[in-house]
């Protein structure tokens, strides 16, 4: 019976800071505070001794990954009672409340006495990474369908057309690279000269203005003499 | 066998400068038909802050000069940079003590061959290029001798393995061989004269005509159109002249019968140029005077130049370099027959009847509906030349050069290519391959 009057002022309490409940169990209240997910375990037990109290907290402890902060209630008598290094080893915070209200302000029925260390929620993270994978997931599938609808085997046929023709046209160039390697280590071309006897002709190695032009035989000429 | 193993090593290892006025344009055979330029002017580093001469190169400072597209780079820290900034060529000539022109002269040909040298020198069979420097046929012997002597120091800088061996060639002579004419006369109009070179198998150096005046009396002239057409503030600006000169300079095929023509119907002949957006010049009373500009290359005896001369608003008279002279007022036509009567008489009825023409200042074109009066440059050689010797008038061949910008580059390459290893440098002649080892 004192639990659930215990309930109803933590609630009142709670509320009056903005907190919304989002669940209520026997002995256990999860709110929500902003992003915030708070636990929070009530005991009516006013005198604890100390094995209690271990009990209270390692039965906190179960859960204690799943919420970012963590509290234990207990009634404003245990006060005294509360060894406050053990809570803050492991970061579970400490609420006393008073059923009857004594002090008659609504806002000092329950009083923080050690707070809770708040943690990284781990259930959050893997909502997110499981709400990212659907979502890929729903990604691949899009993916995978208008990859289907590709005409794939008509690709592959090109590419390998392509190949084909890419591999003859290397041959030819090859093949050209040879003949023009194999005129240039002969250095001199056979382009026929009407006396055939004379020196051999360089006009095919000539740039473009220098080949027809009268004027190499006309310079050539000039060496004769000296030489 | 040697003839062979030559033609073969000058088809990679000739290089060719031609010194123009305006541009320096060099390269070796293997740039085909284009070769690489740059403006032929200098930047002396003088004058430079103490602070910037910590950034440049210490052979760089040494050697005081930079050329090509190392003169932005120094540009705008040279305090003084118009007085530093100078074109060594003045008409394709540098005088002989004008030391700085010569500084300028020897970068610019380094400054081609470092572009180049690393990659030849490391060839195996790379043994020196076969150099031609290509200059102006009025270029004083001692021009001649001063860039042997340059390429000779530049190939000792290069430790001996840059050049083999050096020869010089006339740039009208290199024109006629680019366009493949053994027996003709080239006219080459620059900007600050005309020379004639008659050609049969190799210039005619009795025969060369020189005349002092070219692109430069026509921008004169245009500059009098321009004042008596109200625009006085704008004749002062030569970018504003060599506009107008270019867009509305027109070359009379008869001067008188044209200035008639334009006199009786100027809205014909009005001109509006656009020198810029702001800026616009228009010639309407004043349009029969853009026959004039180009009247005035190809003859300045009309009597309206005449009376130009005598108010001293044109100066068009005879020079002397060296022992040439550089006749002022001698039209065209009389120009050729002087040059041709020097040359023998058997071979002058040749070089008479195939002209080539080169170089900008015969750079003009006739626009549509105007073909009754005005000619281009090959036109008006042909009527010049027809009016003096009818008989020749069936029989001239007149042509304007290809490639006015890399004939000479290219008729230089040919001139390496072809001149025999055998022929040595010939010191009255000034001809043949200089060896520099």
């Amino acid at each position: 019976m004192s639990i659930d009057i215990a309930k109803k002022v933590l609630e009142e309490w709670f509320s009056r800071r903005g907190l919304r409940l989002e669940y209520e169990g026997d002995r256990e209240l999860v709110l929500i505070e902003g992003n915030n997910k708070v636990y929070v375990r009530i005991s009516s037990e006013e005198f604890p001794t100390e094995s209690y109290i271990i009990d209270e907290l390692s039965a906190t402890m179960k859960d204690r990954l799943k919420y970012n902060k963590a509290y234990i209630a207990f009634p404003r008598n245990a006060r005294g009672l509360i060894n406050g290094k053990l809570f803050r080893s492991h970061w579970v915070g400490v609420y006393l409340y008073d059923i009857a209200n004594t002090l008659g302000d609504p806002d000092k029925a329950v009083e923080e006495l050690i707070p809770s260390i708040p943690i990284q929620l781990q259930q959050g993270v893997g909502e997110g990474i499981e709400r990212r994978i659907s979502e890929i997931e729903r990604e691949l599938d899009d993916l995978k369908g208008s990859v289907e609808k590709l005409d794939v085997k008509s690709l592959m046929r090109d590419v390998s057309e392509l190949k084909e023709r890419l591999s003859k046209i290397e041959n030819i160039v090859n093949d050209l690279a040879n003949k023009v390697s194999k005129l240039e280590s002969m250095g001199i071309t056979t382009t026929i000269t009407p006396s055939g006897g004379r020196e051999s002709n360089v006009a095919n190695e000539l740039p473009d203005f220098l080949s027809n032009n009268p004027w190499i035989e006309v310079l050539k000429r000039r060496g004769g003499g000296n030489g | 066998m040697l003839m062979m193993d030559e033609g073969k090593y000058k088809l990679n290892y000739v290089y060719a400068e031609d010194f123009g006025t305006g541009y320096f344009k060099y390269g070796p055979i293997t740039l085909r038909d284009k070769p690489y330029m740059v403006q032929s002017r200098g930047l002396f580093l003088r004058d430079l802050p103490e602070s910037i001469k910590l950034l440049v190169p210490k052979e760089v400072l040494e050697r005081g000069v930079v050329v090509g597209d190392e003169i932005p780079k120094y540009l705008s820290s040279i305090r003084d940079a118009i007085r530093n900034l100078r074109y060594p060529l003045k008409d394709g000539i540098i005088r002989r003590e004008d030391e700085d022109s010569w500084k300028i002269t020897k970068e610019l040909a380094r400054y081609g061959f470092s572009q180049f040298y690393s990659d030849f020198s490391r060839r195996s069979d790379f043994r020196g290029f076969f150099l031609v420097v290509a200059l102006s046929a009025l270029a004083p012997d001692y021009m001649r001798d001063r860039m042997i002597e340059i390429h000779k120091e530049l190939d000792n800088e290069f430790g001996g393995k840059l050049l083999q061996a050096v020869t010089i060639i006339d740039q009208p002579f290199a024109v006629a061989i680019a366009e493949k004419a053994v027996t003709c006369t080239v006219i080459e109009a620059g900007h600050g004269n005309i020379q004639l070179v008659p050609i049969s198998y190799g210039p005619i150096r009795e025969g060369i005509v020189a005349l002092n005046r070219g692109g430069s009396e026509a921008n004169a002239v245009t500059r009098e159109v321009l004042k008596d057409s109200g625009y006085g503030d704008l004749a002062k600006d030569e970018y504003v002249i060599e506009i107008v000169k270019r867009t509305a300079g027109l070359v009379p095929k008869n001067l008188d019968e044209a200035i008639k023509k334009a006199k009786e119907n100027p809205d014909r002949f009005s001109i509006r140029i656009k020198i810029n957006p702001l800026v616009e010049v228009e010639l309407k009373d004043t349009a029969w005077m853009r026959f004039l500009i180009g009247e005035v290359v190809f003859n300045p005896r009309h009597e309206l130049f005449t009376s130009y001369i005598q108010q001293g608003r044109l100066v068009i008279e005879d020079a002397t370099v060296g022992d040439m002279v550089f006749y002022g007022e001698m039209d065209l036509a009389e120009a050729l027959i002087t040059s041709i009567r020097r040359v023998p008489v058997e071979i002058q009825d040749k070089i008479m009847s195939t002209i080539i023409l080169s170089g900008g200042a015969f750079n003009w074109s006739v626009p549509p509906g105007l073909e009754d009066v005005a000619v281009n440059s090959v036109d008006k050689v042909r009527i010049m030349v027809s009016e003096r010797l009818p008989d020749l008038a069936n029989r001239l061949s007149i042509s304007m050069v290809k490639d006015p910008q890399f004939s000479v580059w290219k008729g230089a390459i040919i001139y390496g290519y072809a001149l025999p290893g055998n022929v040595k440098w010939n010191e009255r002649t000034k001809e043949g391959w200089y060896y520099l080892h």
